[in-house]
């Protein structure tokens, strides 16, 4: 059974014909003439947004600018300390080394070759 | 300006303001127009037109031509500073469009008292038609986009826009026999 609530579709080209369509259309294309804004306005603006991309462009370039000196001096910071982090191991790695072979080679005491 | 041409200009308009100038200039009428089909009023279409510009340069970075066609882009933002427009107003108010303007812009030579009251009453039907439907109307008629276009700038697909167009059609044919009917002598 088929519902009493059921969506009756609109088959369009019964409703419009082509023709009648075409005439509509070209009625509306007729009405719809584009309006113009006033000169001055659109020469503000243009250069109001010239000059509003100019100054974006600027700020991002020297945005851009910081964050190249920020990296770079970070990294050469970063490169310092590693550099004297590094150094620092390898000093306390070739001090410990000497220590060892120093601790190697200290002849026993006398009373111990005596026995 | 083809289409190669165009795409150049949208791709040096993200870094290089001259470009931004020269794209601002090739639509600033169109968007105007646009803005001011919906409000019929040339200071609410300025500072709609104003604002979607704006917006158009704050992302102009993001824009890519794989989404949609330029146009089509600039005009999804247009759009939706109508559709706030239409939001921030505490009541739908009748915006009437300065006809007689239009007229005295674009006489035309077959332009007759008969002709001028049947486009008269075909803008002010059009006036009353929901913000979606307007959009569609200026964006064929007025702008010239492609049902693909219109769909980009709608959120819909083109299937939907033919459909929409229809019952465009349809309501704007009710909406003047209606019109004509209540105008007849008893």
């Amino acid at each position: 059974m088929r519902s009493p609530f059921r969506t009756r579709y609109l088959t369009l080209k019964e409703e419009f014909t082509p023709q009648v369509q075409a005439a509509w259309e070209s009625t509306l294309a007729a009405a719809l003439i584009p309006v113009l804004p006033a000169p001055a306005f659109v020469a503000r603006l243009g250069y109001d947004l010239v000059e509003e991309a100019a100054s974006r462009l600027e700020a991002r370039q020297r945005r851009r600018q910081v964050w190249w000196t920020v990296g770079w001096v970070g990294g050469s910071i970063l490169t310092v300390v590693g550099g004297l982090v590094g150094l620092h191991f390898w000093q306390r790695r070739s001090a410990q080394s000497i220590m060892e072979t120093q601790t190697a080679e200290i002849p026993a005491p006398a009373i111990l070759s005596a026995s | 300006m083809d289409e190669g041409e165009e795409r150049d200009l949208i791709a040096r308009a993200k870094h290089d303001p001259e470009a931004f100038g020269m794209l601002y200039r090739r639509y600033v009428k169109r968007i105007y127009n646009y803005h001011y089909r919906h409000t019929g009023n040339p200071g609410e279409a300025e500072d709609l037109t104003s604002r979607t510009f704006y917006r158009a340069l704050r992302s102009m970075k993001r824009y890519h031509d794989r989404q949609a066609s330029f146009q089509a882009w600039l005009f999804r933002i247009a759009h939706n500073l109508v559709v706030n427009w239409y939001r921030d107003q505490s009541r739908r108010r009748t915006v009437p469009l300065e006809v007689e303007d239009l007229l005295a812009n674009h006489p035309g030579p077959e332009s007759s008292v008969e002709e001028q009251e049947r486009r008269e009453s075909l803008l002010q039907a059009i006036e009353r038609l929901p913000e979606e439907r307007k959009t569609l109307l200026v964006l064929k008629f007025t702008e010239q986009l492609s049902n693909t276009e219109i769909g980009a700038v709608l959120g819909k697909s083109e299937g939907a826009i033919k459909s929409l167009y229809h019952r465009t059609l349809l309501s704007l044919r009710t909406m003047l026999t209606e019109e004509a009917q209540n105008e007849k002598p008893v």
